[in-house]
């Protein structure tokens, strides 16, 4: 675990200025997952329960979808093999994305857990964001292989053609903008509670658009035009669906260049916010709950 | 008798409660309703793409959602949220405190609270049920006795609703760590919204799985397809009849046994 005490890395020599530091602050940073990482190995079953929330629709939506094609070839430019991929890679990206960390940072703050993190000489955030990482890790390690089981269930549907799926730089970029976004607005919407009392319905109210247009329920090209029109601007496609879609080749090139951008976009939204409202939040905070 | 009594106390204990924390009821009930809302979009993209789904029309698939959803009102108001609280009372203690109260342990821990804030779920459900038959191309109304038919499955419905649970929450009474086991319970059980049928496609070894193993088949997608004029319907009542006793003689003995061999958690 000590990998800078034990092995010379290349980094060892005396570090100077701005980037040595930052070298410095990763370092620490991904020790830190490690020590993450093994208190989620503990955690294992509850894993693999919040695992079957994805498992089941990842059974349920290409089954429901299969039994709809009736004879025909295509519905919306999906074949049925693009189908069940689809909402294969929505719900695997499920476990390594979409990020869930408002609700820890509530109990945080309600608990007075918080305090601790304030005399820590790291920012609360990279913890967070940390903690949530190697949380987001260790879901996906368990679920690859029962996805893969799940694929093997669908192998009279499924033609794995590669030429048809793209998971080049664009899939990997649009993956990790996906996750910093979903990671920035729920840290952004956690630290909500540093201002308020009661945050939990508010937490809803993100879910709701949040599993209406995250394409868990379908791709965002099955919606009609008018929504589409305005959830092309929103953030909550850019998670799951938008990087579903071009490992699926179902979205046009010009699409994939908006995606980009409104998902920096965003994420440079939540981030301005979420620092107005660290400052502010820590002067109201009273460290309630000692 | 005595129970009745009891029970009737139960519920004016929580309608007061409920009046009590108002802003609390009207936020639970909107975002029942929110859910819903997700479902019927989902509904709406499925059906803007197709004509039917496994056989299923919309107002079919309508009158299948808004089955569900009430039924689910209905059990998380009388029991569902009552049981998910089983594992917190065994982790604190809880637990030996109500197993010495002069009353049946069961019926205590399933029943204490009457959540009334779900009755939007109840109610919305309702809505898509007349939603659904508003839009069905023939306005023939069912025979009385498939209505009396369907009546008695979803009697039969919430019986197995409540044998499933709790046969799946006195679980806890050894997997003391395990928090979530209510997600679990979430999640199997939404797999009761769909058609049931579905499942014929990867075979018949899910198909008989969820019809009789685990018969979440039974608790929504069978009765909305008597209401519909299956043509086996008298066997279909039968079979949920049985099932329903099957299931909850097994969950109280399973209860029995959990209790009996139950040695508290704090001391």
């Amino acid at each position: 675990m000590d990998v800078s005490v034990t092995t010379p890395s290349p980094f060892a020599r005396e570090p100077i200025g701005p980037i040595a530091t930052l070298v410095q602050w990763f370092r620490t940073w991904f020790k830190m997952c490690g020590v993450f990482f093994s208190d989620a190995l503990v955690y294992k079953a509850n894993a693999v329960i919040w695992l079957m929330t994805d498992t089941v629709p990842a059974i349920v939506m290409p089954l429901i979808w299969l039994s709809s094609f009736n004879g025909r070839a295509t519905i919306q430019g999906f074949n049925p093999s693009q189908m069940v991929i689809y909402y294969m890679v929505v719900l695997l990206l499920a476990s390594l994305v979409e990020s869930h960390v408002m609700w820890e940072m509530a109990g945080d703050v309600k608990q007075g857990k918080f305090n601790i993190y304030l005399t820590r000489p790291f920012s609360y955030m990279a913890y967070i964001g940390a903690d949530n990482l190697s949380w987001r890790f260790m879901r996906t390690l368990i679920s690859v292989p029962i996805f893969m089981l799940i694929l093997a269930g669908f192998h009279k549907w499924v033609h794995w053609n590669a030429s048809e799926y793209h998971y080049g730089w664009q899939f990997c970029l649009a993956v990790l903008l996906g996750h910093i976004l979903s990671f920035c607005l729920s840290y952004t919407l956690g630290l909500l509670s540093l201002w308020l009392v009661e945050t939990q319905s508010l937490f809803h109210f993100y879910y709701l658009p949040l599993v209406i247009f995250n394409g868990q329920i379908a791709p965002l090209s099955f919606f009609p035009a008018s929504v589409r029109a305005v959830a092309k601007f929103l953030p909550f496609n850019y998670t799951l669906g938008f990087p579903a879609q071009i490992f699926t080749g179902t979205i046009a090139p010009s699409d994939i260049a908006l995606g980009f951008a409104v998902q920096c976009g965003w994420i440079s939204v939540a981030l301005f916010s979420s620092v107005f409202l660290w400052r502010g939040g820590l002067k109201r905070y009273t460290a309630y709950g000692i | 008798m005595r129970y009745l009594r009891l029970y009737g106390a139960f519920w004016r204990n929580s309608i007061r409660q409920a009046v009590e924390f108002r802003a609390n009821f009207f936020a639970n009930l909107f975002a029942n309703f929110g859910w819903m809302m997700s479902l019927l979009v989902f509904l709406e993209i499925i059906y803007r793409n197709t004509q039917s789904v496994g056989g299923w029309s919309k107002p079919e698939m309508l009158v299948l959602f808004g089955t569900y959803s009430s039924l689910r009102g209905v059990s998380n108001m009388l029991f569902y949220n009552n049981l998910s609280q089983l594992p917190t009372f065994i982790r604190t203690g809880t637990m030996d405190f109500i197993l010495t109260k002069p009353v049946n342990s069961q019926f205590y821990t399933s029943l204490r609270f009457i959540g009334l804030d779900d009755l939007g779920q109840t109610l919305g459900g309702l809505c898509v049920i007349g939603y659904g038959y508003v839009i069905l191309p023939s306005h023939q109304p069912a025979p009385l006795l498939t209505v009396a038919a369907f009546v008695v499955m979803m009697a039969c419905a919430l019986v197995l609703f409540y044998a499933i649970t709790l046969l799946m929450m006195t679980l806890s009474f050894w997997l003391v760590r395990l928090d979530n086991l209510m997600v679990l319970g979430d999640t199997m059980f939404s797999i009761a919204r769909t058609p049931i049928s579905i499942f014929q496609r990867l075979g018949p070894v899910p198909y008989y799985l969820f019809t009789y193993l685990l018969p979440l088949a039974f608790i929504a997608s069978l009765p909305v397809k008597t209401l519909f004029g299956a043509p086996n319907a008298l066997s279909l009542v039968l079979q949920s009849l049985a099932l329903a006793a099957l299931f909850l003689t097994a969950a109280s003995a399973f209860w029995r046994h959990a209790t009996r061999a139950y040695s508290s958690a704090s001391s």
